[in-house]
């Protein structure tokens, strides 16, 4: 069917319209505020040109916040791919009960993020966290995981490593199961044991969705903010303040306006510079 | 496939282990909302076992006012997204000129924005058109992340409804929008159910814009929760308790949407 014009225009309009107003315009925005001396705290609202972003990139926040940022990818993007592997393999084997093991290792999706970082937190927490209970057992020394700064990144990194495992297993079990099984019958019509099946056959098959999960959830995780938020409001100090906690706190705790809208530039910048990059490579 | 001993043993340990990793949390928080009043502080089962901290959590007004926002706010979300995203993806469905897929693709290009950038221009226009703390305000913010998602699904299912129904209707007379809403609506039913569960959880789950945008009246369930952990004396019982609570939604919204989407969506996600 053709639409003519003026249709097509009608039928746009309302989303739109939304997005202009409440994307758009919020874009320019942050752009215009972040060369801004703009802050409640000390009543000012004047242009300043780039100051900002130099005071920012100068600073030791900015190192912090970006090797956070790296540490707290990395976990929680390699951790549930690695797992999430492993659980496909399995389950494409089709042992007794595979259904069952699908339904109860995707049982993390159900919750929401503010439940997440509960059940974390309980997990970590002294003197009731199973964590503790569990260095008891190994004869370890009990830690407050989320109140040191050498154990907080990892701590939370782990719980979001935990809570994306699900939908990193979901879809490389449906990339494995839209695999041809000829050439694996074929595999093993020749002979290959279950190890060089899955190291010659599957993995090199099913490589392009593993890369591509591990892609996704990459750019999921760097812009994630609720989880971290929640359980540690990126302390102790600065020890697990990522770009998008640095942002929020700068904005909404300090009432720095222009700073804090330096900071949205920079790490919108940073998200869409990598995003595009991935997606380029992918074509998706 | 030949099993052996060795093999199966390797595959059971795998299980158990994973199944573990997957487990414990849930299994440890469902286990401490269900304790009484003391607490296991060393690897155990605790004491007492009792309902009590759920009948606490149901009896709370704050919770149940804050699972009401969220309703609300959700319904709210999932009107105005699906409502927008109807005729936009019917458009771009069915037209094919440089424009459209321009605008498509930036479509595509909102959905990778980092929201935390946003969260105070947003919050600045919210406060100029008084919108902070009331229901369309929040709805708001959370539908303009969720419409671009809702045109892409929606798109796919419109280009997969037969073109030679809307070309009859059209030689009877029919415009557009009758079109659009007496042939092509009832075909994609079961897609449009999905994508409003998927716009509906999508609210549901949202913490960030939420936590800005509401004050006393319009809080939602999610920061309800989130400010539980930051209080002085964390009462783990019930707030474990409310977590496992705050999930039977999704659990009721996934078993529909997953069986629906196993073999489209996300297979078609993949294959790209």
């Amino acid at each position: 069917m053709k639409i003519l014009r003026w249709q097509y225009t009608l039928f746009i309009l309302p989303a739109l319209l939304i997005m202009l107003i409440f994307f758009a315009y919020p874009v320019i925005l942050i752009f215009y505020f972040s060369f801004l001396d703009y802050s409640i705290v000390r009543h000012t609202k004047e242009f300043i040109g780039l100051a900002n972003y130099i005071k920012i990139l100068q600073s030791n926040l900015f190192a912090q916040t970006a090797y956070n940022t790296f540490i707290w990818v990395l976990i929680s993007t390699l951790l549930p791919l690695l797992l999430a592997l492993v659980a496909a393999l399995l389950t494409y084997e089709r042992f007794l009960g595979y259904s069952i093991f699908r339904g109860l290792f995707s049982l993390p999706m159900i919750f929401i993020p503010s439940s997440t970082a509960i059940l974390w937190a309980l997990m970590y927490s002294e003197p009731f966290g199973l964590v503790n209970h569990l260095m008891d057992l190994l004869n370890l020394p009990r830690q407050i995981w989320l109140a040191n700064p050498s154990t907080v990144l990892p701590a939370v990194s782990i719980a979001n490593a935990w809570y994306g495992t699900p939908m990193s297993y979901l879809m490389i079990l449906a990339g494995l199961e839209s695999l041809s099984t000829e050439v694996l019958e074929a595999s093993e019509v020749d002979g290959a044991s279950y190890w060089q099946k899955v190291r010659y056959v599957i993995l090199p098959m099913v490589y392009p969705v593993i890369l591509l999960v591990g892609l996704l959830r990459l750019i999921d995780v760097i812009r994630s903010f609720a989880l971290i938020w929640i359980m540690t409001q990126g302390g102790p100090g600065t020890a697990s303040t990522t770009l998008p906690v640095a942002t929020f706190k700068v904005s909404f705790l300090q009432y720095d306006y222009g700073i804090g809208s330096a900071w949205g530039v920079i790490n919108v910048v940073i998200t869409l510079i990598i995003s595009i990059f991935i997606l380029r490579r992918q074509r998706v | 496939m030949k099993f052996n001993s060795i093999k199966t043993l390797l595959i059971i340990i795998l299980i158990i282990g994973l199944l573990s990793w997957a487990l414990f949390p849930i299994f440890y928080s469902l286990i401490i909302s269900l304790s009484g009043f003391e607490l296991p502080t060393k690897f155990g089962f605790p004491k007492e076992i009792t309902l009590s901290n759920y009948i606490e959590a149901l009896k709370d007004k704050e919770v149940w006012n804050a699972a009401w926002n969220s309703v609300l706010i959700g319904f709210g979300a999932t009107f105005i997204s699906i409502f927008t995203s109807i005729p936009a993806a019917y458009a771009f469905s069915r037209s094919n000129n440089k424009l459209s897929n321009f605008l498509l693709y930036l479509f595509l290009f909102f959905r990778l924005f980092p929201w935390v950038a946003l969260a105070f221009p947003i919050f600045y226009l919210m406060a100029r058109f008084r919108l902070v703390d009331t229901y369309w305000g929040v709805s708001i913010s959370h539908s303009v992340w969720i419409i671009p998602t809702s045109i892409w699904y929606l798109k796919g299912f419109f280009d997969m409804a037969p073109l030679e129904l809307e070309e009859s209707a059209l030689v009877d007379g029919a415009n557009p929008i009758q079109v659009l809403t007496r042939v092509v609506l009832p075909l994609v039913v079961p897609g449009l159910i999905a994508v409003s569960i998927l716009a509906f959880i999508a609210s549901y789950t949202e913490y960030l814009y939420s936590l800005i945008l509401t004050r006393t009246h319009t809080t939602t369930l999610p920061v309800l929760m989130a400010g539980y952990l930051s209080e002085f004396k964390v009462e783990w019982r019930k707030i474990s308790a409310i977590s496992i609570l705050s999930s039977i939604p999704m659990i009721l919204f996934y078993s529909y949407t997953l069986s629906f989407m196993k073999r489209g969506t996300l297979t078609g996600v993949i294959k790209g």
